[in-house]
C-alpha cells in the first residue's frame, strides 16, 4: 500500500501566503499575479494603444534560484508572436504596458533553460517534494521581489481550476491552495537545440519514450525521498516522467522503489533510462537480492 | 530444471482446468477485455432487441460500426503507448479548461447512464432467477463498491469474465437456430439502411453501445497500466485490433441468433425473450445460462464503468486516485465512484421496463460518443501529442469519416427525438 502524505503534512508545505492575507493585504495583491488571470489581456504600448496580447510568460530554469526569474513576455501581435524583455514592461493585473524605448524582438528563439508557464507547465503534472505528491498545476503565480518578477508557487487548487471555467473578472483572483515553487519538480519539454522558435510546437519531444521530458531544476530535494516515497509518486506519473524521477531520485531511494514494481513495469522502466543510469540501478538492485 | 508438483492432487483435471482459464484470462490484452466487457448488459440487450425487431437487418450496420470500432480503438492505445498518459490527463494537458470540463461532463453523464443500464442487467438477469430487482440490485451495487474499495477485486473480475463466457452460446445457437443463410450474408455485406425513426434509434443505440466512451478511456489507461512500450506497440495495436473484431464477431450472432429465435416480433419487452435465443444451443437452460451470462457482464461493467469515470475526472483535475489510497487520501475519486454506483442502482430500481431502459441509456451513449470521439481524433492527429506515430493522412480520413458519420447520425435522432418527428 503507498503512503500518501496525511493532511497536516499536506498543510505544513502549504503557500506562506493565505487566501486572506492575499485578499487583505493591498500591497501584497500589487505585486502578485496569476497567470492565468494575466493570459490574454491586452498588451500596450506607451501611449497606451493596444498591440497585441499576453502570449506567455518566460522564465529561467536556474539551479541557483529557488524561484525561477522572468525573462521574458510572450506577445500575440496579430497572428506572429514577438517577445519583450521584463524590464520593458510594467506588469499589472489587467494588463501589459510597455515602456517608450521596450524593444519587441519578432520571432523569439527559446533560450538556455527557458520556459514558457502556459505552455510547459500550465496543467501539466508536477511533483510536490515536500507533501510528497503529484499534482496538476491549475495556475501559477507571479511574485514581484526584490529582483524583480519571479515564479513564486503553483496553484493546485480545484477552485483555481473551476475559476477558469468562467468568465475572468477583473481583479485578479485569490489563490486556491498553492504550493511554493521551491517545492516543486516540473517536467518539460526537453530541447538541445536553443535555436528553436517559441513558435514551433515542441513535436521532437513528443511521442517518445524517455527522452522527451527533463526535470526543470536541479533535483535536490529529489534525493532527500526515501524509496516508499518514491514509489508511491512513480503511481501517478507517465513513463517518461516515472524515468526521469528514478534518475534524478537517491540510487538507493530509486532500487527500493524499483523493487516494489512488478517485473514486467521494472523492465520498462529500466528501459527507459540512460545507460549509465540503468547499469548503476540494476547493479544495486543484484546487489541487494544477494 | 522442471517446474515444482504441485502438493494437493484432488480434483486434478478440474483444478488444472480452472487454472488454464485463469492463466488464460490473465494474459488477455486489455483491447481484448476491455472489448469484451463491451459486451456489457447494454451492448447484449441492445443486440438481441435489434434482431428481435429488425431480424437482420441491422447487420450491414454492425459491419461498418466494427470498422470504427477498430479505428477508435486502436487511436486510443495508441495515445495511450505513446504518451504514457490516460485519455483525461492529455485532454486536460491538450484542451483548455472548458474543453476539459465539457469532455469530463460528458464522459460522467455517458457512464452515469452506463451504470444504470449495468444495475438493470443486474435486476434483469436475477429475475429470470426469480429474485426481485429490488433485493438483487442493492445488494450488487454494495458488493461492487466493497469490492473495488476495499481492494479484493481483481479476482471477482476474473469471475466476471468467467461468466460472460456463457455468451460463446450464442455463435452456436445463431447456427443451430436455422438462420436464413442467404438473407444473413446479404444484410451483411450489402449495404442497406432502413428509413425510419426507430431504426435510427435503434443505430445510434448500436453504436451508443459498441463504441462505448468509457471503452475508449479504458483502454488508454489499460496499456499505460500495463507499461507498454512504443517499441511493443505492434503486438498491442493487434491486440486492441483484434479484440475489437473478436467483440463484434459475438454481437452480430447475438443480433442473427435473436433474429432466428424471435426476429420480427418488435421491440424486445423482457430479459426472458432475449434468453429464447440461446434455446436452439443449450435447450431448457437457455434462460439460466443468458442470466449467468448477462450477471457476470453487468456486474464486470458495473464497477470497470464507475471507475474508468472517478480515474479520467480525478486525472483530469489533479487529484489522488488509486484504488489502493484509502478513502480519505482521495475522496473525489471513491466520490465519483460511489455517486455513480448509488445514482445508478437507484435509477435502475426505478418503475419501467428494464431493457427499455437499457437501449435508452445506450442511445444517450451514442448521442454523446461522437462529441468525444472529436477530442480523441483532435488528439491522435496532432504531432505535439504523438510525434511520428499520429495519424497518417488516410487513417486520418477514415477517422475523421467514422466519427463524422456517427455524430451526423446522433444528430438526426436528437432533432428528431426534441422535435418530436418520426
Amino acid at each position: 500500500m503507498k503512503p500518501l502524505p496525511t493532511e497536516p503534512e499536506k498543510s505544513r508545505r502549504a503557500w506562506a501566503v493565505s487566501r486572506k492575507h492575499f485578499a487583505l493585504n493591498g500591497t501584497l495583491a500589487d505585486r502578485v499575479i496569476s497567470l492565468a488571470h494575466i493570459l490574454g489581456r491586452p498588451v500596450r504600448n506607451a501611449a497606451g494603444t493596444r498591440i497585441g496580447r499576453v502570449g506567455d510568460i518566460v522564465v529561467r530554469w536556474d539551479a541557483g534560484d529557488e524561484h525561477p526569474p522572468v525573462t521574458g513576455v510572450l506577445v500575440k501581435v496579430g497572428g506572429a508572436l514577438a517577445v519583450v524583455q521584463p524590464a520593458d514592461v510594467t506588469l499589472s493585473q489587467t494588463e501589459i504596458r510597455l515602456r517608450s524605448d521596450a524593444r519587441m524582438v519578432s520571432r523569439p528563439v527559446r533560450g538556455d533553460d527557458e520556459v514558457a508557464l502556459a505552455r510547459d507547465v500550465l496543467d501539466r503534472q508536477l511533483v510536490d517534494t515536500s507533501g510528497v505528491q503529484v499534482v496538476r498545476a491549475a495556475d501559477a503565480y507571479l511574485l514581484n521581489g526584490p529582483q524583480g518578477w519571479e515564479l513564486a508557487g503553483i496553484d493546485v487548487g480545484m477552485l483555481s481550476f473551476g475559476r477558469r471555467l468562467v468568465t475572468r473578472r477583473r481583479a485578479c483572483p485569490p489563490p486556491d491552495r498553492v504550493i511554493d515553487w521551491a517545492q516543486l519538480q516540473a517536467f518539460v519539454p526537453r530541447f538541445t537545440d536553443t535555436t528553436t522558435a517559441w513558435e514551433s510546437a515542441p513535436t521532437t519531444a513528443a511521442g517518445t519514450a524517455g527522452s522527451g521530458l527533463q526535470l526543470g531544476r536541479s533535483a535536490a530535494q529529489l534525493k532527500e525521498l526515501r524509496g516508499p516515497e518514491v514509489a508511491a509518486l512513480l503511481a501517478d506519473l507517465n513513463r517518461q516522467q516515472q524515468a526521469q524521477l528514478v534518475a534524478m531520485a537517491h540510487p538507493s531511494a530509486a532500487a527500493e522503489a524499483l523493487r516494489q514494481l512488478d517485473s514486467d513495469h521494472r523492465a520498462a522502466l529500466l528501459a527507459e533510462l540512460d545507460d549509465a543510469d540503468r547499469a548503476r540501478l540494476r547493479a544495486l538492485l543484484r546487489s541487494d537480492a544477494r | 530444471m522442471t517446474a515444482p508438483q504441485p502438493a494437493v492432487t484432488e480434483q486434478p483435471g478440474r483444478r488444472r482446468w480452472t487454472a488454464r482459464v485463469l492463466a488464460l484470462l490473465a494474459i488477455l490484452g486489455p483491447g481484448l477485455i476491455a472489448a469484451n466487457a463491451g459486451n456489457d448488459a447494454g451492448g447484449i440487450l441492445t443486440y438481441a432487441s435489434a434482431g428481435a425487431q429488425f431480424g437482420y437487418r441491422s447487420l450491414f450496420l454492425m459491419v461498418l460500426v466494427t470498422v470504427a470500432l477498430v479505428v477508435v480503438q486502436e487511436m486510443c492505445s495508441r495515445l495511450g503507448v505513446y504518451t504514457g498518459e490516460g485519455l483525461g490527463g492529455l485532454i486536460r494537458e491538450q484542451f483548455s479548461p472548458r474543453a476539459t470540463f465539457v469532455a469530463m461532463t460528458l464522459l460522467l453523464v455517458a457512464n452515469a447512464g452506463l451504470t444504470v443500464s449495468e444495475f438493470a442487467g443486474v435486476g434483469a438477469a436475477m429475475e429470470i432467477f426469480g429474485v426481485s430487482r429490488f433485493i438483487s440490485v442493492p445488494i450488487a451495487a454494495v458488493f461492487v463498491w466493497a469490492l473495488t474499495v476495499l481492494g479484493s477485486y481483481s479476482r471477482a473480475e476474473r469471475l466476471f469474465l468467467v461468466l460472460t463466457l456463457a455468451f460463446l452460446a450464442y455463435p452456436i445457437a445463431a447456427f443451430l437456430g436455422h438462420p436464413n443463410g442467404h438473407e444473413v450474408l446479404t444484410n451483411l455485406v450489402s449495404p442497406h439502411f432502413p428509413a425510419s425513426h426507430a431504426f435510427l434509434v435503434l443505430a445510434v443505440a448500436l453504436i451508443g453501445t459498441t463504441i462505448t466512451p468509457y471503452m475508449q478511456f479504458y483502454d488508454a489507461s489499460a496499456v499505460v497500466d500495463k507499461h507498454i512500450k512504443p517499441a511493443d506497440y505492434r503486438s498491442e495495436r493487434i491486440d486492441s485490433v483484434s479484440g475489437s473484431i473478436w467483440s463484434n464477431i459475438i454481437a452480430i450472432f447475438i443480433i442473427i441468433a435473436t433474429a432466428a429465435a424471435i426476429g420480427g416480433t418488435g421491440a424486445l419487452q423482457s430479459a426472458e425473450q432475449a434468453a429464447e435465443a440461446l434455446r436452439p444451443a443449450v435447450g431448457p437452460a437457455a434462460p439460466a445460462l443468458f442470466a449467468a451470462g448477462l450477471l457476470g457482464a453487468s456486474l464486470l461493467a458495473a464497477s470497470v464503468v464507475p471507475l474508468s469515470t472517478s480515474y479520467a475526472i480525478a486525472d483530469a483535475v489533479g487529484a489522488p486516485r488509486s484504488v489502493s489510497a484509502k478513502l480519505r487520501q482521495a475522496p473525489l475519486f471513491y466520490g465519483i465512484f460511489t455517486l455513480q454506483i448509488i445514482v445508478g442502482a437507484i435509477v435502475a430500481l426505478a418503475p419501467g421496463n428494464l431493457v427499455v431502459l437499457v437501449v435508452n441509456a445506450q442511445v444517450l451513449n451514442g448521442v454523446i460518443t461522437p462529441l468525444l470521439l472529436t477530442y480523441i481524433l483532435i488528439l491522435a492527429n496532432r504531432s505535439t501529442v504523438l510525434g511520428a506515430a499520429k495519424n497518417g493522412p488516410i487513417f486520418k480520413a477514415v477517422a475523421t469519416v467514422c466519427v463524422a458519420v456517427v455524430g451526423l447520425l446522433s444528430f438526426v435522432v436528437l432533432i428528431q427525438t426534441v422535435f418530436g418527428l418520426g
